[in-house]
């Protein structure tokens, strides 16, 4: 309980000042509209189910472009971590492919996907494919050697440490970069979604921009921050069940 | 380690530094971004005009017309060449905005590919046509020719995209056509990867397209200057009406594209400074198709919208 | 068995020949092990001692197959030892239990490793703790365990690879002495019982003296076998005694001589 109050003072003091910047007008409805405003704006959406669809829009984006993401980046952060062949082979490369913000890709998004669901997935798939990537080679290079050395005394075969050794003592750090990476993949939804999509949460925050709707654009953060608050609370939640382990 | 920090520094304040801050006295002038309907203006300042009057302006390029608004809401420029239907979708929402004068008509067009089998605008249906952005005069004339053509804007797949991604999407086929303004109409026909499937003047004759939009403070603070500029405007305007192949020459030169090309594009834009009863009147249609979808909230009156007293 | 016969009786089931060892430290080579020669035999309790730093750790890692020597060679079974595998286990001085697994599913490991099923394994692993009294705490994660406790899963984690030589890194040394002393005795039952090749790395005299059939002193960097003790104390030795401690000081004195 206590947890709960201490969380919420900011945000209701920023709500409290947000109202009276507007209510005395010295900061004009259109550059900032007021909490009522907003809500207004809100109401209106939940009339008519856009948010709902936009909502899932996004969300079925971020977490499919996330699970390709980590499907290939897992695996591949995992080699990389383990041979230094591996790394020396692709260090260079990742390290300049990485700092390309996801909006410059759009042009090839179109070209090799076309337009809608697919293009947006590449998008927020270059997003987060880095984070989980780095933290998962980060992961690997800071296991103990110890645990590797028994492995190999007990028996196993390389293959064999990867999986059973490799794989679980990195997870930790597998999911730190899960974790940043949804992170990032939301903030990607406004540059995934301006390859002619149709719906979701940055797709509306443009089009409230376009129609000067400056109430709608602030509907549109408040949700993907609300959805990135429940991601985050989501992956530490599993966290703390997969990796118990790793606190101690 | 701290030569490291030094050189942070240093190229920390480079950034703050190097913001362009205006001197006083400056009139800061929006327009957007490789759109010829503002080619007055590009007129204007290429022959010295401002100067002469001694005015000195600051020309500041911007991507979309909601923005150029927003930015003079926000006092950052004093005026903006833009298009209508930004400009009135501002004034419905309270900013303290009007328009002073007119800039075009016309001077959008919807493209296809070369070898595409669509004849009609009912080919339309079940293909794909994307336009720059919500809310832009391209969206309105999409719906003033469906509505003209009695079709359903459900029946075709419509979407938004950015104009720079336009001609690959063209070509890749991931579109079937888009509508836009020019010089991308008329260069998809000279590049070769499109052909005009109609241009707006064939949609809506005369249609209003952009305007030049002042803020209330710059109005009130300098009108006299506010009238210099007009006047100058309308004189960069009447330049490129009689004196074509000078207009062109310079005009491809500013936006970097052949002669030939150039003289097409303008060809397609009709120029006018000062909107007669005409342009009103259409322009108060556009605010009620705005209305019909959803963009004003109000019945916009002219004297809410125009304020034409600064004109020459 | 007879065609491991070599040099006529010595069936030497380990076989350092010329070993030496030289690592690099920032671009300078230091030689770490000097001409190590060395014959273990199968079913023997030896004993390397040595202050730290002597590269007594390094010689148990080159026998495991984890490092290789820079000169000379090491044989298992007259077969030049190139890796390591589960013939020749280790339990190292660090906590090595793997974290995210349960108590008997370490253990358990080597066997999932060869392949063993699931249930089988499971039961095997379950005997395997019952020799170090910890059957009750299988399904406890390593993090439950005292230091004692977690060097005891180590040891039979080990043991059920089936090694044919079990190594040993100061397995004790970051225990008290109660648990040490407690663990020698398990470690000797054990021994006792599967007739092991134990190699076992300490810098405790009382230690080596109380375990080994042989103790093998290895002097300061570079390392070298400076002198061996064979031990002829019955088992079940007992620290009071006087042949016990005569040993002892035998062995001590020799250090502090070669000082």
């Amino acid at each position: 309980m206590r947890k709960t109050l201490t969380a919420i003072i900011i945000p209701v003091l920023i709500i409290i000042g947000w109202s009276l910047l507007t209510s005395f007008n010295i900061i004009p409805e259109y550059i900032l509209p007021s909490p009522s405003e907003v809500l207004n704006s809100f109401l209106g959406f939940l009339g008519t189910n856009e948010l709902l669809i936009d909502t899932l829009a996004t969300l079925s984006r971020v977490i499919t472009g996330l699970i390709i993401a980590a499907a290939i980046a897992i695996p591949l952060g995992i080699i990389i971590g383990w041979s230094k062949k591996a790394e020396g082979l692709s260090n260079l490369t990742i390290q300049v492919l990485r700092p390309i913000p996801p909006l410059a890709w759009i042009p090839f998004a179109m070209l090799w996907f076309g337009l809608g669901f697919e293009s947006a997935v590449f998008i927020i798939f270059i997003g987060t494919f880095f984070p989980v990537l780095i933290n998962t080679i980060d992961g690997v290079k800071r296991i103990n050697k110890v645990f590797v050395e028994s492995a190999y005394t007990l028996g196993a075969s390389q293959s064999q440490i990867l999986t059973n050794v490799v794989m679980p003592a990195s997870l930790p750090s597998i999911f730190t970069g899960l974790r940043v990476g949804i992170g990032i993949g939301l903030m990607c939804t406004v540059a995934a979604e301006m390859i002619a999509v149709k719906s979701g949460l940055g797709y509306l925050i443009m089009e409230s921009m376009n129609l000067i709707d400056t109430g709608g654009v602030i509907v549109g953060m408040l949700i993907i921050g609300i959805i990135g608050f429940l991601m985050d609370y989501s992956f530490r939640k599993a966290e703390k069940k997969y990796v118990l382990w790793s606190g101690n | 380690m701290f030569t490291a920090l030094c050189l942070l520094v240093l190229i920390m304040g480079y950034g703050v530094y190097s913001h362009d801050s205006a001197p006083k006295d400056t009139v800061r002038i929006g327009y957007l971004a490789n759109d010829q309907h503002s080619a007055a203006l590009a007129i204007a300042n290429a022959k010295g005009m401002f100067e002469s009057e001694g005015i000195t302006v600051e020309l500041q390029q911007f991507n979309v017309g909601a923005d150029i608004v927003i930015a003079m809401a926000a006092g950052q420029i004093d005026m903006g060449y833009v298009g209508t239907a930004p400009a009135t979708m501002a004034i419905d929402k309270g900013m303290p905005v009007k328009v002073v004068a007119a800039v075009n008509e016309e001077g959008s067009g919807i493209v296809i590919a070369p070898n595409s089998t669509i004849n009609n605008v009912t080919d339309f249906e079940g293909h794909t046509l994307v336009m720059p952005s919500r809310g832009s005069i391209q969206d309105i004339l999409l719906h003033y020719l469906l509505q003209q053509k009695n079709i359903s804007p459900q029946s075709i797949d419509i979407r938004e995209m950015q104009t720079s991604l336009m001609p690959e999407a063209l070509q890749s086929g991931r579109v079937d056509g888009y509508i836009v303004w020019e010089p991308y109409v008329t260069q998809a026909s000279s590049d070769g990867y499109g052909k005009t499937f109609m241009y707006s003047g064939e949609i809506w004759k005369n249609h209003p397209c952009c305007v030049i939009v002042a803020g209330n403070d710059f109005m009130q603070n300098h009108p006299d200057t506010l009238k210099k500029i007009l006047k100058i405007h309308q004189n960069a305007t009447d330049y490129i009406n009689s004196n074509r192949d000078d207009a062109v020459s310079i005009l491809s030169k500013q936006y970097k594209i052949d002669v030939n090309t150039e003289r097409e594009v303008l060809s397609h834009i009709k120029f006018v400074a000062v909107p007669d009863e005409d342009f009103i009147n259409k322009d108060l249609k556009i605010v009620s198709i705005q209305r019909q979808l959803g963009y004003v909230g109000h019945n916009l009156t002219r004297n809410e919208i125009f304020d034409l007293r600064y004109l020459p | 068995m007879e065609w491991k016969l070599n040099n006529g009786w010595n069936m030497s089931k380990i076989a350092i020949n010329n070993v030496s060892k030289i690592f690099e430290n920032k671009g300078i080579p230091f030689k770490s092990l000097d001409n190590i020669n060395l014959k273990i035999k199968e079913g023997e309790f030896l004993c390397i001692l040595g202050p730290s730093g002597c590269g007594k750790s390094t010689i148990l890692r080159i026998i495991a197959g984890l490092d290789s020597p820079s000169i000379g060679e090491v044989l298992m079974d007259n077969e030049i030892i190139t890796g390591p595998d589960h013939k020749r286990g280790m339990v190292f001085q660090e906590y090595s239990l793997f974290p995210w697994r349960s108590v008997i599913e370490n253990v358990a490991f080597p066997l999932e490793m060869k392949g063993v099923a699931e249930d089988e394994r499971y039961k095997i692993a379950e005997e395997y703790l019952k020799l170090v009294g910890l059957e009750k705490f299988k399904e406890s994660t390593p993090y439950e365990l005292s230091g004692g406790m977690k060097q005891r899963v180590a040891i039979v984690r080990s043991l059920a690879g089936d090694p044919e030589v079990l190594l040993m890194d100061e397995p004790f040394g970051a225990l008290d002495i109660q648990t040490r002393n407690q663990l020698q005795k398990d470690l000797l039952k054990i021994w006792e019982d599967k007739r092991k090749t134990i190699i076992f790395v300490t810098h405790s005299v009382d230690e080596a003296a109380f375990l080994g059939d042989r103790v093998v002193v290895i002097s300061k960097r570079p390392g070298k076998i400076v002198k061996t003790f064979d031990i002829s104390i019955k088992r079940n030795r007992n620290r009071l005694d006087s042949e016990f401690m005569k040993l002892k000081r035998e062995i001590y004195d020799f250090l502090e001589s070669g000082e």
